[in-house]
């Protein structure tokens, strides 16, 4: 009795250890914790946008139209006299918003699939196999504007439009993390124990390749945030005047000649956050694998 | 055996062909809006609209609709252009020669920048090629491609008025969306052949051949660059992707008149005859590309086999 309590304060004190190290090595990475720090604050303006902005981000002031930044509008004005900081702030929960969302829903039913086409290998998993390789074939933008097209403008079409071309990228990624764990003997453990297939796939294979999707999802973070403002500006995703930040973009573009920092501000901005995304997915991934983690 | 494998693979790329030919079909059958009204125009007689409609085919049943389609792509024939009236097909080849150059002429300039860079950085990892290659690897897989286009827009054609903003036919008109697409790829190509020259400088063979006192120039050559260059085969395919997207964003801000623009053009004109037709295309060029990329890397490198 003694020996099982002694080894049930070692796994603990164990698993204590690892949660410390991986917060770590995280911190240790400066550039990886400024990242974090930069997408909590655009998270948090974004927040604020919902329920406040210094000007209206949507009606017109012709009086005040195409001024450079000054103090009362620190990022200037449109050609419409709209405050550019206000209409940032407003539509960082249209691009950040719309990407988190696309990316959760299309990572979670990715991994269900390929959890199913990693662990039941006969002929459900040689279809849905089939299947993600149909839909691998078209590079996401291409796919994600082929929806675009059918479902149309608005903010459920761009969500379903960058969401559906995530599922079979995460249904591979998923399928071989499956299968890398599936023949272990904690596995093979539970099947003698009779437990149920999704028993074993939620509660076996899922927590042990968790990382691995955790840290696809901030990168793909990235990749939904630069789909969702490229189909803003071709004009295929979220409509005009909502201040999607690549929708700025794409009606401020003829402004390019005079007044080139109405494109030049959200457009930054959208490389500066799809920065952060990478940097933070490299230094999540040092942090929560083990191997790559430093064990101090 | 070599043969064999290829005819393989080309089997099995067809297999997923008609299943990307499936998917479009049937999506593009979803879309609300008769095809038949919107070819014969709002003013036609309800006769000349059903006439049309059996003449296209378009009251059979959708299963029969695909056979047809399936037997007509046999034919190269991609239907016709609700907009044009004429044949899809010829609409797609006239616009097809401009993002053909555009891609190539792009990838020529990530190519050669990306090894020679590549090469430097390897050599000499805390060396300004060596920043620069992390740089360019951050603006190629982290910038919008409209804001790298638009920014080379702005400084060479606005700014510096070296450069003409949009169209094409001429080489300068080529440089800007040529540069744009290329900075696009750069990045990755440059990391990959910086890290794989790093690589072989660990390697025994490499120790070894510097302890018998090869000159190093011939160590550089031989055991380092000939090892360092078989990956960019593999990298080009992986890009290909993010090339042909990057292209219809390209090509809307330059003006360029490739299949992009008219992929953007013929969703907005409605045009989804036109639509579904460039995306077959699109995916015919994609496999092409993949299992060139895959036969290449047989015959560079014999240790990787085709499944």
């Amino acid at each position: 009795m003694i020996e099982r309590e002694t080894l049930l304060k070692e796994m603990n004190e164990h698993k204590r250890t690892i949660k410390i190290a991986t917060w770590k090595t995280f911190k240790r990475n400066k550039i990886s914790f400024l990242s974090s720090l930069i997408i909590l604050g655009v998270g948090a303006l974004s927040v604020l946008g919902i329920f406040y902005t210094p000007y209206d981000p949507y009606k017109p002031r012709f009086s005040e139209a195409l001024m450079p930044p000054s103090l009362t509008h620190p990022l200037g004005t449109d050609w419409l006299g709209r405050d550019i900081l206000s209409r940032i702030i407003a539509g960082g929960k249209y691009t950040l918003g719309l990407a988190f969302v696309a990316i959760v829903i299309g990572a979670t039913i990715g991994t269900f699939l390929g959890l199913a086409s990693g662990y039941y290998l006969g002929l459900i998993g040689a279809t849905i196999q089939r299947i993600t390789e149909v839909f691998l074939i078209l590079p996401t933008l291409i796919m994600a504007t082929l929806f675009a097209a059918i479902l149309g403008t608005g903010l459920l079409s761009t969500l379903l439009a960058v969401a559906i071309p995530i599922i079979p990228v995460y249904a591979k990624l998923v399928h071989s993390a499956t299968l890398r764990v599936r023949n272990e003997d904690y596995i093979e453990a539970a099947k003698l124990l009779k437990k149920s297939g999704p028993y074993i796939m939620f509660n076996h294979i899922l927590p042990n390749i968790l990382h691995i999707i955790i840290v696809q999802i901030t990168y793909y973070m990235g990749t939904g945030i630069l789909t969702v403002s490229a189909l803003g500006f071709l004009g295929l995703g979220v409509p005009s005047p909502t201040p999607e930040w690549g929708t700025i973009v794409g009606d401020a573009k003829g402004y390019i000649f005079s007044y080139p920092y109405v494109v030049f501000i959200p457009g930054i901005l959208i490389a500066i956050v799809v920065v952060a995304f990478n940097i933070l997915g490299d230094g999540l991934r040092e942090a929560l694998d083990p191997k790559l983690r430093r064990l101090l | 055996m070599m043969l064999e494998a290829i005819i393989n693979r080309i089997l099995q790329a067809l297999i997923t062909f008609v299943g990307v030919i499936l998917l479009v079909f049937f999506l593009v059958r979803v879309l609300p809006g008769d095809p038949a009204r919107l070819i014969a125009g709002f003013e036609a007689r309800p006769e000349d609209v059903q006439n049309l409609r059996h003449l296209l085919g378009l009251d059979k049943p959708l299963y029969l609709q695909f056979v047809d389609y399936m037997f007509s792509l046999l034919r190269l024939d991609l239907g016709v252009s609700y907009q044009k009236g004429g044949p899809v097909i010829n609409e797609i080849l006239a616009r097809l020669p401009y993002t053909a150059e555009l891609a190539i002429v792009a990838e020529a300039i990530a190519v050669g920048a990306g090894v020679l860079l590549g090469i430097t950085a390897g050599l000499k990892p805390r060396s300004f090629a060596g920043y620069l290659v992390s740089i360019l690897g951050i603006i190629g897989s982290s910038f919008p491609s409209f804001l790298i286009g638009l920014f080379l827009m702005w400084v060479f054609a606005v700014q510096l008025h070296l450069l003409p903003a949009f169209g094409a036919g001429s080489i300068q008109q080529l440089i800007l969306p040529a540069l744009t697409l290329a900075l696009l790829l750069t990045g990755n190509i440059a990391r990959l052949v910086k890290s794989s020259v790093m690589e072989s400088f660990s390697t025994n063979h490499v120790t070894t051949a510097m302890a018998k006192g090869l000159p190093d120039d011939k160590i550089i050559f031989r055991h380092i660059l000939k090892p360092a260059l078989s990956p960019v085969v593999t990298i080009i395919g992986i890009q290909f992707g993010s090339l042909m997207g990057g292209a219809v964003i390209t090509e809307t801000i330059f003006g360029w008149p490739g299949i992009g623009r008219l992929m953007v053009d013929s969703i907005f004109s409605r045009d989804f005859m036109l639509l579904q037709g460039i995306v077959v295309v699109f995916a015919v060029i994609f496999l092409v590309v993949m299992i060139s990329v895959d036969i290449l890397q047989n015959i560079i490198d014999p240790r990787c086999k085709m499944g």
